[in-house]
């Protein structure tokens, strides 16, 4: 029976991240396509770069210290890529195609879909944080190749790291079954969050206490600092957040919020799912 | 007259719509706030880190504020034909009786009234946040600039909701295109004068980088200091803008609703 399952899982699983390629992929052109995946980060980091250059005006630019913000905003591509993919889901096969009813009586493990669906843009924010990382080095003057000297631990931050960005998707995403036509805002809006909540542009000191207590309880937040201490070769950052934590008490603690998250995805998702269902809004549309 | 009623009746009824759905669908206006305040704070808290001036978080809450306003003229002005067509809706338009520039300046209308609501809670939301000080010039020409800024940027929506009518899953992902980019070269985040003049001038096609310049310029101390050009031509720039793109879309909704017809795509659906 568990073997069954597992089976139908990967089914589903394979099933959805084909269909996730063909939707996200086949409008355009390949060359169109990849300019449409590489501006919208390419644009993010232009802004962090400006606001920077506004900020210190007419001082000298401090790679070192530009650095910290540079590295988190690369990284965050990662989240809001792979969140807002996972929330449109719902929306695009109900509201969109209307081919929810179809997906959700055929014999598919729908938390493996919703996977499937973040994976796709997961390899595509691959690209995208590969080509910012070697403009980072070919213009900013960073080194992002220190992560060498600490492979593994950098490996295994950004796998736990990941999964923990899919978890947070599924659980947008199982909230999208209770919401109309808004998926867009939701993932936008959950993007924000975690930009605000893990630290990505900023320090985590400068928040107010009550939500540096929520911050160093997200797994990416964890991530964010041990990749900035990696690139920049060095054993703290300017968060003083971490300062009294090792890069392996970091890592540990990550881990044990990662699982903790899976957790909490699995029980929004049977919550959502059961909900929507007593409803009967799994395959509800909109006029307005 | 009769017909100058039944457009009357038009907008109105196309705008109720948009007003009504507030109510109807009180997440939405939840996440179009929310969704402007995380970046708001985010970016706030970076100036902070980076010693940046006590301005510029000024800057980042009036630059969030006029976000909720763009995303409103992308999703729910130029995507709307599109999803009008998706939904059924479109087809019912063109057989009334009314003009479909109607449906056009009463989608616009209603859309204001809850943008303005919106930039409201977010300024109210962010200024108590940030403790941010305005140093306002003159309120009068603040008011003035900010309603000729909504004019100029749903005129722009407008007409891009008739040149996107004739577009499939393209304009959707366009839209999605243009998102960040126009958030860096409007300058949301930071005064557009740091571009440097060649690309600010570009990105002065866009109404809402000289609105939100103007209202910098008359909204904070250090405003004038990082402007682009002076207020009054910003002022002049951008009723000329709202002109240009009104009749753009009169234009485009004329010429694509013909090639629509004539292709045979008002009613295709999921292209």
């Amino acid at each position: 029976m568990a073997i069954r399952n597992y089976v139908r899982g990967w089914n589903s699983f394979k099933a959805a991240l084909w269909l996730a390629w063909k939707i996200e992929s086949n409008w355009t052109s390949p060359p169109l396509f990849i300019l449409f995946c590489v501006i919208k980060p390419v644009s993010f980091l232009l802004i962090i770069t400006f606001m920077f250059k506004f900020a210190i005006g007419g001082s000298t630019f401090d790679v070192n210290y530009f650095s910290f913000f540079f590295i988190g905003a690369v990284l965050y591509i990662y989240v809001s890529n792979i969140l807002s993919s996972m929330a449109n889901v719902i929306f695009e096969d109900r509201e969109h195609y209307e081919v929810i009813k179809y997906v959700y009586i055929s014999p598919l493990n729908f938390y493996a879909y919703f996977l499937s669906y973040g994976l796709i843009r997961f390899l595509l924010a691959t690209i995208s944080v590969s080509i910012s990382f070697w403009g980072g080095y070919l213009f900013l003057g960073l080194n992002p190749f220190n992560v060498l000297k600490s492979l593994n631990l950098f490996v295994i931050s950004s796998a736990a790291a990941v999964a923990s960005i899919f978890f947070c998707g599924v659980i947008i995403g199982s909230l999208t079954l209770l919401t109309a036509r808004n998926a867009t805002l939701i993932s936008e809006t959950a993007a924000g969050f975690f930009m605000i909540l893990c630290g990505a542009l900023f320090p985590l000191h400068y928040l107010p206490e009550f939500l540096r207590q929520i911050s160093v309880k997200i797994p990416i937040s964890q991530w964010f600092e041990i990749s900035r201490r990696i690139m920049s070769a060095t054993a703290t950052t300017i968060d003083r957040t971490w300062q009294n934590y090792t890069s392996d008490q970091l890592l540990y603690e990550q881990l044990f919020f990662c699982l903790c998250l899976f957790i909490i995805s699995m029980a929004v998702f049977k919550f959502a799912n059961l909900s929507a269902r007593a409803r009967g809004i799994i395959d509800s549309t909109t006029n307005y | 007259m009769k017909n100058f009623l039944i457009n009357l009746r038009g907008i109105w009824a196309r705008a109720y719509v948009r007003i009504i759905v507030i109510n109807r669908e009180f997440s939405w206006l939840f996440f179009e706030v929310l969704f402007p305040l995380f970046p708001i704070c985010a970016f706030a808290y970076m100036y902070k880190a980076m010693n940046a001036p006590a301005d510029s978080q000024g800057f980042v809450l009036l630059g969030g504020a006029m976000v909720s306003v763009w995303l409103n003229v992308l999703w729910s002005m130029a995507a709307q034909f599109y999803w009008e067509r998706e939904t059924g809706n479109l087809s019912l338009y063109i057989m009334s009786p009314m003009n479909m520039m109607s449906v056009l300046l009463g989608m616009a209308l209603g859309s204001i009234i809850s943008a303005v609501l919106r930039i409201v809670i977010i300024c109210s939301a962010g200024s108590f946040l940030f403790s941010v000080t305005m140093n306002v010039s003159s309120y009068f020409w603040l008011g003035m600039t900010f309603f000729i800024t909504l004019a100029a940027v749903f005129c722009l929506g407008m007409a891009l909701a008739s040149l996107f009518l004739i577009y499939g899953r393209n304009a959707w992902n366009t839209l999605n295109i243009f998102m960040e980019p126009v958030f860096f070269l409007s300058g949301f985040y930071f005064p557009v004068k740091t571009l440097g003049y060649f690309f600010a001038a570009l990105a002065s096609a866009l109404p809402v980088t000289l609105g939100l310049d103007a209202m910098r310029q008359l909204a904070f101390k250090i405003g004038p200091q990082t402007g682009l050009m002076p207020v009054p031509m910003e002022l002049a720039l951008l009723m000329f803008l709202s002109v240009i793109y009104f009749k753009a879309a009169q234009k485009f909704l004329e010429k694509l609703e013909h090639i629509a017809r004539s292709e045979g795509r008002l009613i295709l659906r999921w292209q």
